[in-house]
């Protein structure tokens, strides 16, 4: 079974205290803000990482990533936890608010590289839109799982635990799909010891360039980055006048 | 012990008052470790018996009249005011209290003219120099725990800030002080700036860790406060022994950047990997300051050195970042629990000090040998950071997964760590504690890191302290008679 876990390097915003955002030509130089990678995919790659150690024979798992490439210190910790590979997707296009671009390089690697499941974390610090798992199944054709909190191998099946409302159900899944986690799965990822570290020093990160296909589905447009602006806007009404707009609102829906 | 542990909380009480002795479980707990312990705290679990009680005392005079009592009633007694220890020094044994002096809390005098502070011994120190830099002053003592620290302690421990290549460690910043003996003798030093009368006998005492008296009032230098003169730059450095020669070439050359602290590879990648590419090399950060005059000339000296050794020179801000978080503070203890419960990693540090011919044959030999013996190592490396004509002192850091089943085993990982390490830098003639001191961890090796002058710490623990009963096992073991 090939399990393929999608992660993306994002800032580590909670370290920084308060600080003050300069904002440039729609961007914030992060160049010296500390990183990390995403937590919520570094969930899903621990929850990978016990599948394997429970059948390391059966399972191989995989990392990508769609970056300008400069984040490979953050991945090679992966290879020394005994992830079978990690891949950037080279693409130095600005990928913050590019769910389709990103699913779109997912979804070709998929189809260059067959996988049987591909993870997803489900909320990151920065461009967070919720939809580049949903896209990425969307573009190959495979049922996408979303709120999944806990799975398990079941020879080529998955037995998936998922949230549903406010209950948690299990079903057997099989086919090959998108798992995109629940936004309560916070595991931590497991940090390799020296001497897996060492093991894997030979080890490298491979490195593909981005498909040049076009993508079936157009990303937004950033406009422009602001400071977030937050204000408490409060209309007094009497009762009277709570009325009439009621009356207005009942009207206008008939 | 001649009476039983209700009569001394009893006596105690009468002392100090009833309010400030305390015998209530997690109080006891909480006061009978260290930051040695913090694993097996963290679990809930204590392994030291529980002290009699924690006595708060708010004066010398109290101070004076507990230790009498417990002196002349064999009440064993570990002094404490901070609690920011690392070594076990704090750890408590039978039969003894803790006596705090944290609330001996207040600036007593400030000399202007004179250039110094006077302050109780449970001042904490961060109060100190925002009190001071509010009028242009500073300690220029800042240790990593310069958040938790109190005067006293600081003294106790032969304690160093991380910008004593300028300033100097304890040793440097102390004019005076006061200290009750185990009997109850009040000795306080005069304020001068030097004296040959006789040996100082204030080094009888710094580094006395609690087991040779109560240190009540402590009077440092202060310096003037000149931050917007400083000068920084940042370098990454091929290897670390290359690091240790820019170092030692700028030591030796007579300039003193109040910073010169040198991370290898694997203490680089921990502490900046997050915040830029490392490129597997040696970060060192560099600050100088004073007047422009001698920042700039300092500067320029340093440039010319890592020009000399080959230093790539990177962005500053990589100091600023530095600055910005390199002491615990409460979120970082509180960061560090959570850490340590839902991930079982703990991190420590050995502190050790060397002249520079043999510096180089330590670090090879410790960094051999650690990662071989200590199975589930995380990280292990070192930083260079307090600096002297003669040598330099490395902290070795570690952090491991602490994978056991009862909390109290994971002392024995760490002592292992601990002792490996302390036999190397015995092997190539180092000392095993630069400044966080021996504490309980450390003082089985008290023989060998005093060499023959061990005889003097013996005979001056048995003159001040003839019953034994100031913090029994720090600096050397508890049964060091009987052992002879």
């Amino acid at each position: 079974m090939k399990l393929l876990c999608c992660v993306k390097i994002v800032g580590n915003f909670e370290s920084c205290g308060d600080c003050e955002w300069e904002i440039e030509d729609n961007n914030v130089d992060l160049t010296f803000y500390p990183k990390q990678i995403n937590c919520f995919d570094a969930s899903c790659v621990e929850l990978a990482l016990r599948r394997k150690k429970d059948n390391p024979e059966d399972i191989s798992l995989n990392i990508l990533t769609v970056s300008d490439g400069s984040d490979q210190r953050f991945l090679k910790p992966m290879l020394a936890l005994g992830v079978d590979r990690c891949v950037i997707i080279k693409d130095e296009s600005d990928l913050r608010f590019a769910p389709a671009s990103v699913a779109h390089q997912i979804a070709e690697f998929v189809k260059r590289e067959p996988q049987d499941w591909i993870l997803f974390g489900s909320y990151q610090s920065v461009g967070q839109n919720g939809v580049t798992g949903i896209l990425t199944a969307s573009l190959l054709n495979i049922p996408c799982y979303t709120g999944v909190t806990e799975f398990s191998v079941i020879g080529m099946d998955l037995q998936i635990t998922y949230k549903a409302d406010d209950a948690f159900l299990t079903r057997t899944v099989s086919g090959g799909g998108v798992l995109i986690l629940d936004e309560s799965v916070t595991t931590l990822l497991r940090t390799p010891t020296i001497m897996q570290v060492m093991a894997s020093k030979s080890r490298s990160i491979e490195v593909e360039e981005a498909s040049k296909n076009e993508c079936d589905y157009i990303d937004p447009v950033l406009c422009s980055l602001q400071y977030e602006h937050t204000e408490n806007v409060c209309e007094m009404l009497t009762p009277a006048q709570l009325a009439q707009r009621v009356l207005k609102l009942c009207e206008e829906g008939e | 012990m001649l009476v039983t542990k209700e009569q001394v909380v009893a006596a105690l009480q009468k002392i100090v008052g009833a309010d400030k002795v305390s015998t209530e479980l997690a109080i006891l707990q909480e006061n009978s470790h260290d930051r040695h312990m913090k694993f097996q705290a963290i679990h809930g679990v204590f392994p030291c018996p529980l002290p009699i009680c924690v006595c708060k005392a708010g004066c010398t005079e109290q101070v004076v009249e507990v230790l009498k009592y417990c002196n002349a009633n064999l009440v064993n007694v570990v002094p404490k005011t901070g609690g920011s220890a690392t070594e076990g020094g704090l750890q408590t044994m039978e039969n003894c209290i803790v006596l705090d002096c944290s609330d001996m809390n207040g600036i007593i005098e400030f000399n202007e003219e004179d250039m110094y502070i006077t302050c109780k011994g449970g001042t904490p120190l961060i109060y100190v120099e925002h009190w001071l830099q509010e009028r242009g002053y500073t300690t220029g003592h800042s240790p990593q725990s310069q958040e938790f620290a109190q005067m006293g302690g600081l003294v106790a421990t032969r304690s160093i800030g991380q910008f004593s290549n300028l300033y100097g460690g304890i040793e440097d910043l102390l004019l005076a002080v006061e200290v009750v003996l185990p009997d109850g003798t009040v000795c306080k030093t005069r304020i001068v700036p030097r004296k040959a009368a006789g040996p100082d006998v204030r080094h009888m005492i710094m580094g006395g860790e609690g087991a040779l008296g109560v240190i009540t009032e402590v009077t440092v230098k202060v310096f003037k406060y000149t931050p917007s003169t400083m000068w920084k730059a940042a370098y990454l450095m091929e290897n670390f022994h290359d690091g240790l020669n820019l170092i030692r070439d700028i030591m030796v050359e007579g300039y003193k950047p109040s910073t010169a602290r040198l991370y290898d590879v694997g203490d680089t990648e921990l502490n900046f990997g997050d915040v830029i590419d490392c490129k597997g090399k040696c970060i060192i950060l560099f600050i100088a300051e004073g007047h422009e005059e001698i920042t700039q000339a300092t500067g320029k000296a340093i440039v010319q050195f890592a020009d000399k050794w080959h230093g790539e020179r990177i962005d500053s801000k990589v100091v600023d970042i530095w600055m910005g978080r390199r002491n615990y503070t409460d979120q970082t203890i509180a960061d560090e629990k959570v850490e340590i419960m839902e991930t079982k990693k703990v991190y420590f540090s050995t502190e050790i000090c060397a002249t520079w011919s043999n510096i180089h044959k330590i670090y090879d030999a410790v960094m051999a040998r650690v990662p071989q013996i200590i199975p589930n190592l995380i990280v292990f490396g070192g930083h260079a950071s307090h600096s002297y004509l003669n040598g330099t002192c490395v902290y070795f850091i570690y952090q491991y997964n602490a994978y056991v089943d009862d909390p109290a085993d994971e002392i024995v990982i760490h002592e292992n760590i601990v002792q490996a390490i302390s036999e190397e830098v015995l092997r190539y003639n180092g000392t095993v504690t630069h400044h966080h001191g021996m504490g309980k961890l450390k003082a089985h090796l008290y023989k060998e890191e005093f060499g023959s002058a061990y005889k003097l710490m013996e005979r001056l623990k048995v003159a001040l302290d003839p019953n034994n009963i100031m913090n029994p096992g720090c600096i050397m073991p508890a049964d060091w008679k009987e052992q002879k």
